[in-house]
C-alpha cells in the first residue's frame, strides 16, 4: 500500500475516535462527577508503524487465504516492502482530565461534593471502587449507598445513618440526631491517570499500579454537588477542527488516488 | 465503525427524559406536599483500546490507556425531601409537619399509603380524610356537633361541643417514617408507597422519636423552585443541541468516507 495513503488513513481514523471521545463528554455534560477524556495524538515511529501495518497485511491475507492461497511468494513481498518503507502516521492515546467540576448548591443533605483530589471509595462486588459522584443515598437498612446500591464505606465499614438532622462535616464525620455515625474514607492518588480505570457508572476503578493513600487535604461540602468538567463549548470547537481536519485528509486521500490513477494511465498508448 | 452517532444519541435521550422531569417539576409547582425529584446521569460503559501500565515495550509500561465512553443514562429520579414553604390558610383540617414524617391514609384497597400533604377534609361520616377521599389513619372522626376543632403539635385532636366546658379529645395523629424516604414510590395524588428501597414505615406520635410536629391552619407547600427549573431546563436544552451536533458531524465524516470512492 502507499505510505502516504496509509499515513492518511491512521489520521482519519484518529479523527474517528476523537469525535467518539467529544461525543461520550458531551453526552456527559450533565452526569454528576464525571471527567472529561482527552485524546492526544502522538506520531507513529517507523518501527511502530510497520507492526501496525503488518498486523492490518496479517488480516488482509488471512481473510485473502479463506479464498485462495497465496502462498510463500506472497508473504515474502510484504515482509520486504515493510523493511523497505519509513512513513509516519499518528495514533491516539487517552487522558483523563481530572480537573475539577464547578460546585452547584442543591441543599439536600446526602449531596456531597470534594474539594481537592480526593475520592470516595465504595464497595462493590467486584472490589474496591472510587467515586467523585456525591449524590448518595440510604437503603431499606439505612445505610449509606451510592444510587447503584452499592455501600459508601466510612473508615470502619459500611455507615448505617439513623434517623435525624443529617450533617457531614469537612472531614467526613457524619453525625445524625447529635450522634456520630461515622465518617466517610477518603482516598487519593498521585497520578490518578494511570491508577485508575473508568469504569461506567461513575465509577474509577484501580489499576494497581499504585495504592490509594488518604486523602488529607481534601475537605467534603455538604448539600453540593460536583457538576460534571465537560466544556461544552470547548468541546463544540474541538469537534469543528476535527471535522476539518478530516476533510483535508478524506481530499488527501481523493489526491492520491487520483495521482495513482494518472501514473496508471502513463503507459497506456 | 463509529460510535458518535450512537453515544450522542443516549446524549440526546438523557436530557429528553431531563426536561420531562423539569415539566413535571414546574407543572406541580402550586400542588401542595409535592416533592420535586432531580434526574440522575451516569456514564455507560467503556471500551479499553489501550489499558494504562500495559507494557508498551520490555522496559517501560503505558502511562495512560485510551477508553472510549459509549455515552450516559440517566439512573435514578432522586426525589428531595427538602421542606416546602408554609402557607397560612386558616383552615383548621390543614396541617403540615414541620420535620420528618408522613401522615398515613388507609387506601380503599385498604393498603397504607404516605402523604405530606396536609390539606384534609370531612367525610359525610365526619370521618378525617383527604381531598380524594382516604381516610387518615388511625381514623378519627369529628362528632357532628363539635363546633371548633383544635390540633396539638403532637397531633392531639379535640373538639369543642356545645354545652360542655371542656375540650373533648377525639383521637391522636400518628406520622410515619423510613429509613430511606427517596426510596418511596410516588403513587400520584400525592400519595407515596412503602418499597423495598425505602425499607419499613416505624410509626409514632408527632413531636418524639425524631418525628416533626403538627401546625393547624397552615399547608406545606410544594418544594419545586421554578427558576431553578428554568435554568436546568435552558441548560438541558443546550446541551441537547450540542449532542445533536455531534450527530450532524459524524454524519457529515461518514460522508466524506463515502466520497472517496465516488
Amino acid at each position: 500500500m502507499n505510505p502516504g495513503l496509509y499515513a492518511a488513513y491512521l489520521g482519519m481514523r484518529v479523527r474517528i475516535r476523537a469525535l467518539d471521545v467529544m461525543a461520550n463528554n458531551i453526552a456527559n455534560a450533565s452526569t454528576t462527577g464525571f471527567k472529561a477524556d482527552r485524546l492526544f495524538y502522538r506520531s507513529l515511529e517507523a518501527r511502530e508503524f510497520e507492526t501496525e501495518r503488518r498486523a492490518a497485511q496479517d488480516n488482509l491475507a488471512s481473510t485473502q487465504d479463506a479464498g485462495q492461497d497465496t502462498g510463500e511468494l506472497g508473504a515474502e513481498r510484504r515482509r520486504e516492502e515493510t523493511v523497505s518503507l519509513r512513513a509516519l502516521g499518528v495514533v491516539a492515546g487517552g487522558m483523563m482530565d481530572f480537573a475539577a467540576g464547578s460546585l452547584r448548591e442543591t441543599g439536600r443533605p446526602l449531596d456531597i461534593a470534594l474539594a481537592g483530589d480526593g475520592f470516595l471509595a465504595i464497595q462493590t462486588p467486584r472490589g474496591e471502587r472510587y467515586t467523585r459522584s456525591g449524590s448518595l443515598t440510604l437503603d431499606a437498612a439505612g445505610q449509606l449507598v451510592t444510587l447503584q446500591g452499592d455501600l459508601v464505606i466510612g473508615e470502619g465499614g459500611p455507615i448505617t445513618v439513623k434517623s435525624g438532622e443529617i450533617s457531614i462535616g469537612e472531614d467526613g464525620r457524619i453525625t445524625a440526631g447529635g450522634q456520630e455515625m461515622g465518617r466517610l474514607k477518603l482516598m487519593q492518588f498521585q497520578n490518578p491517570g494511570a491508577a485508575l480505570l473508568k469504569e461506567g457508572d461513575a465509577l474509577f476503578a484501580p489499576t494497581g499500579s499504585e495504592p490509594p493513600l488518604p486523602a488529607t487535604q481534601t475537605r467534603v461540602q455538604q448539600g453540593m454537588l460536583e457538576s460534571s468538567n465537560v466544556n461544552p463549548v470547548g468541546e463544540m470547537a474541538a469537534m469543528i477542527q476535527n471535522n476539518r481536519e478530516f476533510e483535508s485528509l478524506q481530499r488527501s486521500v481523493t489526491l492520491m488516488m487520483s495521482m495513482h490513477k494518472i501514473a496508471s494511465e502513463i503507459g497506456k498508448i | 465503525m463509529s460510535n458518535a452517532l450512537f453515544t450522542a444519541a443516549t446524549g440526546m435521550r438523557v436530557q429528553q427524559q431531563n426536561v420531562d422531569n423539569i415539566a413535571h417539576n414546574i407543572a406541580n409547582s402550586s400542588t401542595v406536599g409535592f416533592k420535586r425529584s432531580r434526574l440522575e446521569f451516569q456514564d455507560l460503559l467503556y471500551q479499553n483500546t489501550r489499558t494504562p501500565g500495559a507494557a508498551s515495550n520490555a522496559s517501560t509500561a503505558q502511562p495512560v490507556g485510551l477508553q472510549i465512553g459509549l455515552g450516559a443514562r440517566s439512573i435514578a429520579s432522586q426525589r428531595i425531601f427538602i421542606q416546602g414553604e408554609f402557607q397560612q390558610t386558616e383552615n383548621p383540617l390543614d396541617m403540615v409537619i414541620e420535620g420528618q414524617g408522613f401522615f398515613q391514609v388507609r387506601l380503599t384497597s385498604g393498603e397504607l399509603a404516605y402523604t405530606r400533604a396536609g390539606s384534609f377534609h370531612l367525610s359525610s361520616q365526619g370521618q378525617i380524610v383527604t381531598a380524594t377521599g382516604e381516610a387518615l389513619e388511625p381514623a378519627i372522626t369529628i362528632p357532628i356537633e363539635a363546633t371548633a376543632i383544635s390540633i396539638g403539635t403532637d397531633g392531639t385532636v379535640s373538639v369543642s361541643v356545645p354545652g360542655q366546658a371542656n375540650a373533648q379529645n377525639v383521637g391522636q395523629i400518628q406520622l410515619a417514617n423510613f429509613a430511606n424516604p427517596a426510596g418511596l414510590e410516588s403513587m400520584g395524588r400525592n400519595l407515596f408507597k412503602e418499597t423495598a428501597a425505602s425499607g419499613q414505615p416505624t410509626a409514632g406520635s408527632p413531636d418524639a422519636q425524631g418525628l416533626g410536629r403538627i401546625n393547624q391552619g397552615f399547608v406545606e407547600g410544594s418544594n419545586v423552585n421554578v427558576v431553578e427549573e428554568l435554568v436546568n431546563m435552558i441548560a438541558a436544552q443546550r446541551v441537547y443541541e450540542t449532542n445533536s451536533k455531534v450527530i450532524s458531524t459524524s454524519d457529515r465524516m461518514l460522508g466524506m468516507i463515502n466520497q472517496v470512492v465516488s
